[in-house]
Order: C-alpha cells, then sequence, then structure tokens
C-alpha cells in the first residue's frame, strides 16, 4: 500500500534522556513542594504555644535575660521558618512547571520518532466504517455521560441547597419519643482509686506521690458527710414570696441547682464557706479528682451528688460525682439522639462543646450541648428524654445554660438563623411554650426573677433586655438598650435589672409594662463575667481584672480594684461575701460593702475560667483539669 | 400581505435574535456603566477571628492590616503593637503582639510613636486589631488589599466568616474603613 505521509525523524536517544532528566526532576520538585506545603500548614505563626509560654514565664520571671534571648531566637526562626517555605513553595511551582513542560516536549518527540504508518488490510478497511460509527455514539454517549456526572457533582456539591435538604431531612426524623443509646458506664474502681486524691495536708501529699495508685478516702471527710438539710443562711437576701409562690424555692436555696445558683442569679444561701485554702500544698483541700473531658461548664450540686459535663467535637458526656468524696458514680454517654448531626458544628477553643451549664431540679439533671443535643438524666443516670433542638449557628459555640422552674426547663436559644425562648417539659421533653426572639446571638443566660408579682425570666442579647412570662412565655417587657456580643446574664436586685456588655454600657432598668432607663455608664463592662448585686452594692467584674462597686441606685462608683490576672467566672455572693476566682485560679474573697475590704485570696494552683459552686462549708470548683473539693 | 408559516417563523427568530444582541448588548453596557464589584470586610462587623488569615485561597491571605493614620492616637503603649501586661516598652519579640513582626514601631516625638504596617509580612490574623481595638482608637482596621485579591466567585473567606463581615462592593467603594467611635446611645 503507498502512503504519502512521511515520519519525521527525531533523536530518539537524546530526546529519550530529556524526558528522564526533566521527569525526574519535575518528581523531586513535586515532593519538596509537597513536603513543603505541609510544613507550612502544620507552622502556626498566629498561634505558637511555645512562644506564648515562653512569654507567660518571662512574665513571672522578668529579669531573666537568658530566657528573653531564648524567646527572641524562638520568634526568629519561627518567622524565617513561614515566610521561607511559602517562597519555596512558589518558586517550587514555577519549577515543577517547567519540568512538566520540558518533560512533555521530550516525550511526545521520543514518541513522535517512534511512531510507524500503519498498514491498513483489506478487511480492516472493511470495518473501518462501522468502527467510525460506533466511534461516534460512544462519543456522544461519553458526553452525555459527563454531562450528567457534572450536574449531579454541582448539585450535590451546592453548600446551601445541601445543607437546606439535611436540615430539611433532620427535622423530619427528629421525633421527641425517640430514645437515643445512652450508655451509663459505672466507673472501674481501680480507676477511682487512682483519680481520687485526697489531699489533706502538704505531709499527706508527700506519702500520696510516693505510691500515687493508692486510694486515700479519709476517715474525716467520710464524717464530714452531710446527712442533714442544710439550713438557709440568715444573711443571705431571701427571695419575695408572691401569690403562694416563691422562686427560687427553699429545696433549690439548700442547693446549688445551675449556673450561678438557684434561679442564675449569682447567689449562693450556704454557709460556713471556707476562705483559706491552697491547691499546691493541699490545705483544705478535701478531695481533688481529674475530669475525664474538658468543658467550660461550672458544677451544679443537689443533696450529695454534683454534676457537670465534657464534650469534644465526637463525644459528649454528663458526669455525676459523690461531692463528699469525689467518686465519679456514673458517667452518661449522650449519644444517639435522633436528629443529632453527623458532625459537630466548629466552635471555638475557649468556647468549646459543652460551654452551657447543667441544671437541676432534684429529680433529673438536664443537660445541652453545643450540637444542640439536649437531654434529661435521672439521678442514676439513665436517659429520661433527649432530642436534638437543631444545629445552633453560633459562631463560638453554644453557651447560655439551662434553668428549671417549676415543671419547665428553660431554654434560652439565640442563635444567628433563629432566636427563641422555650420552655421544655422536664418529664418528657415536649416543648410547653415557644416565643421567638428578633435579636443577635447571645452567650448569656436566662435569670428567673420575682419583680412585681410576676415571675420572669430575663434574657440579655443585641439590641434588647426582655423578659418573659415564665408560664407563658408572654413578652412582658423589653427595653433596647445592649450591643455587641452579649456574654454577661443581668442581674437582679430590689426590682432593678442589670444588664451590660463590652463596647456597650452598664444600664440599670426599671422592668415594667414601659421600662425605664435609671442609670447608665460606660466605665467598667464587662464580656463574660456577669454582675452580681447585694443590697444596694452591684458588683461588676471586667474580664481584663477590673472589679468595680456601683451604687445601684444612683450608678455611683463606690470602689474599684483592679487585679493582675482577668475574669472569666461570674462572682458569687456568698455568706454575705463575694467569691470571685481570677483565670489563674486566686480566688478573691472580698466584703460586698461600700468600701472594698478585702478578706482572703487563696490560690487553687490550677487555671479556671468557671464558675464555682457552693455547698454547706464547702466550695467546689472545676479547674482546667480537675475539679477540686475545698473545705475545712 | 398574507404571510405563509415559514416566513412567520423566520421572521420570530429575527426578532428574537435581535432582542438577544439587544439585551446582551444592555447587559454589558450597564456593566461597564456601573464597574464591577470587589469582595470587601465591614470593619465594624469584624470580630477578629482570625480566619482571615488561614481561610483566603492566597498565601499569605489577602487580607491585610491598613492603618487609618486620621484615627491614630500614636500612642507609646499601643495595644495593637504590645502584648496585654507588657512591662516594657521596648521592640523585643517578647513584647510584640503580632506573629509575624509586620508592625514597625518609629519615634516621632515624646511621646508619640508612629506604627506602620509591612504589607509582605502581615498575614491578616487581626490581633493587632483587636488590640487596638479593645485599648485604643481602632485605627487598625482589616481590608482585603486589591492588588493581592483574586476576587474569587464566592470568597473563601466570605464562606468562614462568622459575622457576615464580608460583602461585594462597587469598585469606586473598593475600602471600607470604620470612622471614629460614636458614643454610644441609649
Amino acid at each position: 500500500m503507498n502512503n504519502k505521509f512521511k515520519l519525521r525523524k527525531t533523536n530518539q536517544f537524546l530526546w529519550r534522556n530529556i524526558a528522564i532528566v526533566a521527569g525526574t526532576f519535575s518528581f523531586i520538585i513535586c515532593m519538596l513542594v509537597l513536603v513543603n506545603y505541609i510544613q507550612i500548614n502544620r507552622i502556626d505563626p498566629v498561634n505558637t504555644e511555645l512562644i506564648n509560654s515562653l512569654v507567660q514565664r518571662l512574665e513571672e520571671n522578668p529579669n531573666d535575660n537568658q530566657l528573653r534571648e531564648q524567646i527572641r531566637e524562638m520568634d526568629l526562626l519561627v518567622r524565617k521558618a513561614y515566610f521561607t517555605n511559602q517562597w519555596q513553595v512558589k518558586a517550587g511551582g514555577y519549577l515543577l512547571l517547567l519540568g512538566v513542560i520540558v518533560t512533555a516536549i521530550a516525550l511526545q518527540m521520543f514518541y513522535a520518532g517512534k511512531q510507524k504508518l500503519p498498514e491498513v488490510t483489506e478487511s480492516e478497511q472493511e470495518n473501518i466504517v462501522l468502527f467510525k460509527e460506533k466511534a461516534r455514539e460512544w462519543i456522544g454517549l461519553g458526553g452525555f455521560g459527563l454531562v450528567a456526572i457534572t450536574l449531579l457533582v454541582a448539585f450535590l456539591t451546592h453548600k446551601e441547597l445541601g445543607n437546606q435538604f439535611t436540615q430539611a431531612a433532620l427535622v423530619a426524623q427528629s421525633t421527641p419519643e425517640e430514645k437515643s443509646d445512652v450508655e451509663v458506664v459505672e466507673p472501674i474502681k481501680e480507676e477511682v482509686k487512682e483519680e481520687v486524691k485526697v489531699e489533706k495536708a502538704a505531709e499527706e501529699v508527700k506519702k500520696e506521690n510516693e505510691k500515687p495508685a493508692e486510694p486515700v478516702v479519709e476517715d474525716k471527710k467520710e464524717e464530714a458527710v452531710e446527712k442533714k438539710e442544710p439550713e438557709i443562711k440568715k444573711e443571705t437576701p431571701a427571695p419575695k414570696v408572691t401569690g403562694g409562690v416563691s422562686y427560687p424555692t427553699k429545696e433549690m436555696m439548700a442547693n446549688f441547682p445551675a449556673f450561678r445558683g438557684a434561679a442564675g442569679q449569682g447567689v449562693s444561701y450556704q454557709k460556713n464557706i471556707p476562705t483559706d485554702w491552697d491547691g499546691a500544698s493541699g490545705k483544705n483541700v478535701l478531695w481533688k479528682v481529674q475530669v475525664p473531658i474538658h468543658a467550660y461548664n461550672s458544677p451544679v450540686i443537689w443533696g450529695d451528688k454534683l454534676f457537670l459535663s465534657g464534650a469534644n467535637a465526637t463525644q459528649r458526656e454528663v458526669y455525676c460525682y459523690d461531692r463528699n468524696n469525689g467518686k465519679l458514680l456514673w458517667t452518661a454517654k449522650v449519644e444517639g439522639i435522633a436528629g443529632s448531626p453527623a458532625k459537630s458544628p466548629e466552635v471555638t477553643p475557649d468556647t468549646g462543646h459543652a460551654a452551657s451549664t447543667l441544671t437541676t431540679d432534684g429529680k433529673s439533671v438536664f443537660a445541652i450541648f453545643a450540637n444542640g443535643d439536649i437531654t434529661a438524666l435521672d439521678f442514676n443516670g439513665k436517659q429520661k428524654w433527649a432530642k436534638n433542638l437543631g444545629v445552633p449557628h453560633n459562631h463560638y459555640g453554644h453557651s447560655s445554660s439551662l434553668l428549671v422552674y417549676q415543671d419547665k426547663l428553660i431554654v434560652q436559644y439565640d442563635h444567628k438563623k433563629s432566636a427563641s425562648l422555650m420552655a421544655l417539659s422536664t418529664a418528657n421533653g415536649d416543648e410547653l411554650w415557644s416565643t421567638k426572639r428578633k435579636v443577635r446571638v447571645s452567650w448569656a443566660s436566662p435569670v428567673i426573677a420575682e419583680i412585681g408579682g410576676n415571675t420572669e425570666v430575663i434574657l440579655a442579647a443585641d439590641p434588647c433586655v426582655a423578659s418573659y412570662d415564665v408560664n407563658t412565655g408572654k413578652e412582658l417587657w423589653k427595653l433596647d438598650c445592649i450591643t455587641g456580643e452579649v456574654g454577661p446574664s443581668v442581674a437582679v436586685g430590689d426590682g432593678i435589672v442589670f444588664a451590660l456588655n463590652e463596647y456597650a454600657s452598664l444600664v440599670a432598668i426599671k422592668p415594667g409594662a414601659n421600662p425605664e432607663i435609671l442609670w447608665e455608664a460606660y466605665d467598667y463592662l464587662s464580656d463574660v463575667p456577669s454582675p452580681v448585686i447585694s443590697g444596694d452594692n452591684l458588683i461588676i467584674v471586667t474580664s481584663y481584672g477590673a472589679v468595680v462597686c456601683y451604687d445601684a441606685k444612683s450608678g455611683e462608683i463606690r470602689w474599684e480594684q483592679e487585679f493582675g490576672s482577668g475574669f472569666y467566672a461570674s462572682p458569687i455572693l456568698a455568706n454575705g461575701d463575694v467569691y470571685l476566682l481570677d483565670r489563674e485560679g486566686v480566688m478573691h474573697i472580698f466584703k460586698a460593702d461600700k468600701e472594698y475590704q478585702e478578706i482572703a485570696a487563696p490560690a487553687l494552683g490550677e487555671k479556671s475560667d468557671m464558675t464555682p459552686a457552693f455547698a454547706d462549708g464547702r466550695v467546689y470548683i472545676r479547674g482546667e483539669k480537675h475539679l477540686y473539693c475545698i473545705g475545712k | 400581505m398574507k404571510k405563509d408559516r415559514r416566513e412567520f417563523i423566520n421572521t420570530c427568530f429575527r426578532f428574537a435574535a435581535g432582542a438577544s444582541i439587544i439585551g446582551v448588548a444592555g447587559v454589558l453596557a450597564n456593566k461597564s456603566v456601573k464597574g464591577d464589584y470587589l469582595w470587601q470586610l465591614d470593619p465594624t462587623k469584624c470580630t477578629q477571628c482570625g480566619r482571615c488569615a488561614t481561610s483566603c485561597v492566597v498565601t499569605p491571605s489577602a487580607v491585610k492590616c491598613i492603618h487609618v493614620y486620621d484615627m491614630c492616637g500614636y500612642c507609646d503603649l499601643c495595644g495593637g503593637y504590645f502584648r496585654p501586661n507588657v512591662k516594657n516598652l521596648s521592640t523585643g519579640a517578647e513584647n510584640m503582639l503580632c506573629p509575624t513582626g509586620a508592625i514597625k514601631r518609629t519615634y516621632v516625638e515624646d511621646p508619640y510613636f508612629k506604627y506602620e504596617i509591612i504589607d509582605e509580612l502581615c498575614i491578616g490574623c487581626g490581633k493587632c486589631v483587636k488590640g487596638c481595638g479593645a485599648f485604643g482608637n481602632g485605627s487598625l482596621q482589616l481590608q482585603v488589599s486589591h492588588d493581592l485579591c483574586v476576587n474569587c466567585n464566592e470568597c473563601a473567606i466570605a464562606r468562614d466568616c462568622p459575622s457576615d463581615a464580608f460583602k461585594r462592593v462597587p469598585l469606586e467603594e473598593a475600602y471600607q474603613f470604620a470612622g471614629f467611635k460614636t458614643n454610644k446611645k441609649i
């Protein structure tokens, strides 16, 4: 067969070698770029924990010049590594592109030289028409297939559509009756023995260190088990009794059932609260246990039981401790709840997945997590009900705590997509009422107070402080007076509501159908700790370390005090004194009086951002890692 | 004159083609008159969460700190430059807030100092912006630098921004600085 085409002759040896060299070069560069890219992603110049910890050490020892030099060297090294890697990735990318182009050209030239003209036989010539037809068909079908796959992928990866369908599916699936698998884990005795460390005095601590696995539960502690119903301290402000119903109830006041105590007002009604301890030496630390999963919720107490929760992106747990000896009585895993999202929402490390404090009514304990899971457990850790309220769209993480009023579990659920206040039945989780709110995301917690014969739930969120009838959810009053990302909850005293937020103002509100601002101040504001009121002394705590006492009636500053460390924990009024835990774990105890008078400043020896809980003669503090019981 | 069906269909097609051409021309003309839109960050909504530094498709991020000098107090103790609780107001790494050393501090006259942002080093983490906002006038502000921004169809930072601070702005309003803080009203 004659053929008019001519094959181009190339130097195959040369092109093959060029292809090999360029290909190898490209491969090496590709690997180097990949390694560099991984390194860049590992280096986080913004949050270099090592440098931060060294700087912290330097703050403690400002004259340590060697440490100072070390920080400077480390800082330079991190910056160099970060920017050099970036430069290397960019240059490597260009080199890789060049290498690939040269390889492709060389390969093309090499194979072009190897090509031979095909010899077509008679039979193949006949088949060629059929082959072309088939090829056209396949090309057509392939094209349609690609279009279909593209449309399918576009549809599946469309974020908004995907979310809407998932949400709709979750809502459709979620039925409150469905029970989840709550696993009650009995703690293994040996583990408890290891965890429970009773540190009475420095000598005993030393002994314990020699035998760390030995359980130490002292007789004295057992004797200290309080069987009597705690009495209500006379000095603490008693709630008003209106219409035969009082809130908080005597039972609640005898315990510490919620974030900032009964009704969330920042008042502890317990007595004989210790003022002297030292976490480092173990002085007056009755016991100390490690909490399995870290979280920012504070302890709550009912009877001899103390409750906490812990969570991370994959696990959610509720813990019950014997508050007399620190024994972990049970752990309830909260999982498999209908409607619960497969992936936990993104939260920031300083809020976490379980920032909301639990609450209890003496029969059940209620917990809520950042993914919207809410559950009720009995005092043996068995689940009574559980449901998912829908994932809260909250860029730091949901942190509003829960409260119980009679048979209602009060949930403040202010997030980006929708904001509401709801009351769920404590018995079965059914929604008793729900009130939509026109507010932005809030991290504050509800406070229940009796004002003018009404029992009101008072909430703070940008742009208003609002009050709702606790029985019906009906809005009673609302006042636009607060802005920003509201973290502090309100304080209520003598019929006046006090609300504040960073970059907004501190306002004293006279509630009622037409609420009025009695006074306003801008000098000291808080973005995390809530205020507390004792008589006409309003105590404001800022997260950067200033504590101020205002005259609650006039708004005049009575005293100001600066502390070295900032505060995230809220102050609690106990024994007529203010207990305020700073972020380093030092409890500042001072008189809630017209003059600042420090009583003591005992140190825990561990950082803490959690609000302490109180029982008669005891203080319970959740530190960064451990739970402490302090007493005499 | 009576048209047959073929002529009628032809006329319809001609009209449709004409209308399409006019429509496309109109849209293009409108776009050229109105100008293009760009991604920008609203400093009044920004919470300095740090995601601008990590979410941008450009490395380092196209979001940079911009210094609005008119608002600056030229403080010696600058909340945007120094770490909180700093004891020694020197330019040592142990005192600096910026993790990449992207702020240059220059002495002006007692007790004033000038602070300049080095664009090449700034990664848009917003630490200085937070510090300046907390203790100063808020003169350090995060902005999308349009000479670096590739103006993605869907901005990766806008998608991740927790406070919805990113929006498309017309070309003539490419930069959006927040003004002086006004007194809070009731």
